[in-house]
Formats: C-alpha cells, structure tokens, sequence
C-alpha cells in the first residue's frame, strides 16, 4: 500500500542471544498465564445460588472488559494503545473477530458440560491446542525448518498434555452424572475449533507488531458485544435483568474471576507473541492443572475419593508436566525464525505497515520513531472507575459460607504473585511491555 | 463584509482545531497512515486487502459455523 512498507523487513536474523531470550520470555508468560487462567476459576466456586451459566458467563465478560481497559492504561497508558492502532487500524477488525470467537465458544463449552459432562467436554475442547498449531504452520510458518526434534517435542509435547487433560478432567468429574448426547460432542469439538481458530487474529496482530495490551482492549468489544447478544437471545431480556438482580450479591466474585483470567490472558497473549502460538497455546493450557490444585487443595474437592481417582489426578499431572517440559524444550530455531520472518514481511507489505515498525515490535522493542508511551488524565479516570465500580460491587456481596483451606490458599496466592511480578519484570526489562 | 470575513477565519480556525485535536482521537483509523494517498484511496485498499486476505475468511466462516451451530444445539 505505502512505499514505506515496500522495503523489506530483510537483515540479519534476530542475534542469537536475544532470539533466546525472547523465546525464554514467551515459555515464561506461558506458564504464568497457566497458573492466572487456572486461579480464574477460584472466584467462581464461591457461587452457588441457581443462576444460568449463560449469566455467570456474561457477569464475568463484564469484569473482564473492565480489566482489559484498566490493566493497559495502568501498565502503558492509552496513548500507546491508540499509536498502535493507527499503525495498524486493520487490525481493530481481527480483534473484534476473535472476540465474538472466544464468546460463541464458551457458550458452547456449557452445552458441552451439560450434555456430556467435563470429562468427555475438555479433552474435546483441548484439541484447540492441536489445531492452533496446524493454523501456525499453515499461515504463519511456523515449525517450518524447526527439524524432527523439534516437531516431535511440540507435537508429542502437545498429545501427551491432551491425555494428562484428558485423566484431569475424568478424575475432576467423576461424580457427576450426566446424559451423554452426540449434541454435547458437537458442541464441545465446536469448542475446541473456535478457540483453536481465534489465535490466528493473535498471531497475525503480534506478527504486524501490535503491542498485546492494545490488542486486548479492541478484542473485548467483540467479546463483551457477543456475549451480551447471546445471553439476550436465550434469556430475553426481561429475565435476564431479573437474573442480574437476584444474582447481585455474587456479581463481585464472578466479576473478580473475570479481572484474574484476563491476567492471565494477557500473558498468554505475550506468549503467543515471543513463541507462536503452536507453543504458546499447549503452555497455558496447563491452567487445568492449576485449577485443579485450587479445586482440590483449597476447596476441598475429591475428598474421600478412591485411589483410582487420585491416580488419575498424580498421573494426569505428570503427563501435563511431561508435555509442558517437551514443549518448553523446543524453542524455535534461527531457520524457523527466518520464516517467521517471512510471515511478518507478508503483514508488513500487505496492509502497509511501516517495516522499520514490525521489525522492531517482532524484536520487541519500541521503533525509533515512536513515542515513549505515556499516561493521561484518562488513563487514570478509566483505572479509578474500574476500581471504583468494583469497590461497589464488593460493598454489596455477600460472603459466602464455605470451609476453605486457608494455608494451601495462602500459598498458592502466593506462588502466582510470585510469577506475577517475576515473569512482569523479566517483560519490562526484556521488552517494556512491547 | 468584515464581520463575514470573521466569521470565516472564527470557522476556520474551529475547524483546524477539530481537525488536529479532536477527530484523530476518535478516528485514528484515518489520520495514523503516512502515506501520499487519499483518505478514500486508502481506506479502499486497505477493505481490499482484508477482503483478498484468506486471515479474515477462516475466522469469519468458523464464527460462522459456530454462530450455526449454537442455533442447532438450541
């Protein structure tokens, strides 16, 4: 489009020292989304009055577009987001797209669980991962000239964690009883498709060099407007604000898991970024296994289960782990990396994108002619609101009656600021967030 | 005729002010490119690109299925 895009994005591959790290980086905010996306679900299990999932679903939407305005005002400020979206305007479109993808499919994943329940629903819906990584090689090069080694460790990596899933998710539902239809199948392999499809708008904004935190906030448009729609079209409206009503008291904890997974979001958006998203997707899959250390350590689930149960669960984590580990160990390499390359080159001259500024951002780092990102007075309005209309929602919820186990929890919280701040400064001083 | 040259130069001068503070802010999708070509140039090209670009077709038809299939499963 623009003769600045002409030029090419050709040189020198990325120095060997700093393609590692970044790939280091990626594997990193891979495992921290896991354990995030994982602690999403704690908030949720602290509900327990008879609203419709559908509901608890678009209360959590809410959160989440609370926090995906608030998170990157807070960490860039917004004058980033809008620079990026003027480098790359296109862009809005895919994250509005893959919002309205991540929305349908989690409508789906409930019809899944109520038909056929969790242990047949995940491992179906897991797939996603299987085909993120077939979308990867297809459209954005990746794996291309990563050898066998490579391929065998994302590949087999990526199979080996589907059947650690796949014990989790039998071990984690062995009690409920539910009628298995080929309706719930459907919905849950719709699922998974959905889901795996949605990280080709993510790959393809990261590859243009869209910073994910400008991302985020155009994609939850989607997200947000979908749900909404949704949960219209099968509640009506009346009874859907009656719900909200009587769900009032729980709103802040459903909103809260909403805040969390988007934490956690974020940095599986910034893996997806520096590793592509046929690793990067199988590495935060692993929040299962860390929502099952909250459902069974904090919560108490599966006590008084059989041995066989417990084998499930060792043996499931072991196999996620077996996988994790093979797909951490396969960072791409500086041939595969030509011909990611290659994929950013088509974006850059596609859509007229200045090349100087996909090089840099694919390095991640500012381009020279870019502002230092910088805070405003709404920036600050948009976190104050957030925060306050959170503090509102908090000042009317109830406390629910529930044994937890605090230590396990202290722990656990502990662990994920741990990885939190860890992972958050290993970005800041590799990247500054870009 | 002074009071109407006045009221132009006041138009104009609201108008750059428009122009260069308010409508980037709300419409960054047209003011971000540096390039020689018209607006309209651009924003043609660009639905063009999207629309040749095989990227929006997979997502758009598996929403598509998606969107199908919720409507069966209902």
């Amino acid at each position: 489009m623009s003769a600045e895009s002409a030029s090419s994005l050709a040189g020198p591959i990325l120095n060997l020292g700093r393609h590692r790290r970044l790939q280091r980086l990626g594997v990193l905010c891979g495992f921290t989304a896991g354990a995030w996306l994982g602690a999403a679900e704690a908030p949720t299990k602290l509900v327990s009055i008879g609203i419709s999932p559908i509901v608890i679903s678009l209360i959590m939407v809410n959160g989440v577009f609370l926090a995906r305005w608030s998170l990157p005002a807070l960490v860039l400020g917004t004058t980033s987001v809008r620079a990026d979206v003027a480098r790359a305007p296109h862009l809005v479109l895919w994250a509005l797209l893959a919002g309205c993808l991540w929305a349908v499919a989690n409508t789906l994943t409930i019809f899944a669980i109520r038909d056929v329940g969790l242990s047949i629903a995940f491992p179906l819906w897991n797939s996603n991962s299987l085909l993120g990584i077939f979308w990867g090689f297809l459209f954005f090069k990746e794996l291309r000239d990563a050898g066998w080694r490579r391929w065998f460790g994302v590949l087999g990596g990526t199979l080996v964690m589907c059947v650690g899933a796949a014990a989790l998710a039998i071990a984690s539902a062995s009690q409920s009883a539910t009628t298995h239809s080929w309706n719930g199948v459907w919905a849950a392999l719709g699922a998974g498709v959905l889901w795996g499809t949605m990280y080709i708008p993510y790959r393809k904004a990261y590859l243009t060099g869209m910073n994910p935190l400008s991302f985020v906030t155009f994609f939850t448009f989607g997200e947000l407007g979908m749900m909404s729609a949704l949960a219209v079209v099968y509640n009506g409206v009346a009874p859907l604000w009656h719900e909200l009503v009587l769900a009032r008291e729980v709103i802040f904890w459903l909103m809260l898991g909403g805040f969390i997974w988007v934490v956690g979001d974020l940095f599986q958006q910034f893996a997806a970024k520096y590793v592509g998203i046929g690793r990067g997707i199988p590495l935060s899959n692993t929040n299962q296994l860390w929502g099952l250390l909250w459902g069974i350590l904090v919560f108490g689930e599966l006590h008084g289960k059989s041995h066989t149960t417990y084998l499930q669960v060792i043996g499931g984590s072991l196999l996620m782990m077996l996988g994790v580990g093979a797909i951490a160990l396969s960072s791409a390499t500086g041939q595969e990396q030509k011909h990611w390359k290659e994929a950013a080159e088509r974006e850059s001259a596609r859509y007229g994108v200045s090349a100087e500024y996909v090089a840099a951002r694919f390095e991640g780092r500012q381009a020279a002619d870019e502002a230092e990102p910088r805070r405003t007075v709404w920036d600050w309005v948009l976190i104050f609101s957030a925060t306050a209309i959170l503090a509102a929602f908090a000042s009317i919820a109830r406390i629910p009656q529930l044994s937890l186990h605090w230590g396990p929890m202290v722990l656990l919280a502990a662990a994920m600021l741990f990885l939190l701040l860890f992972c958050g400064r290993e970005l800041w001083r590799t990247t500054r967030f870009h | 005729m002074g009071g109407r040259r006045a009221a132009t130069r006041i138009f104009e001068d609201v108008w750059k002010v428009l122009r260069s503070a308010i409508m980037p802010a709300i419409h960054p999708l047209l003011w971000g490119c540096k390039t020689r070509m018209s607006r309209s140039e651009i924003r043609r090209s660009r639905a063009v690109s999207i629309l040749g670009d095989v990227h929006f077709w997979v997502p758009t038809i598996v929403l598509l299925g998606g969107l199908l299939l919720l409507r069966f499963l209902h």
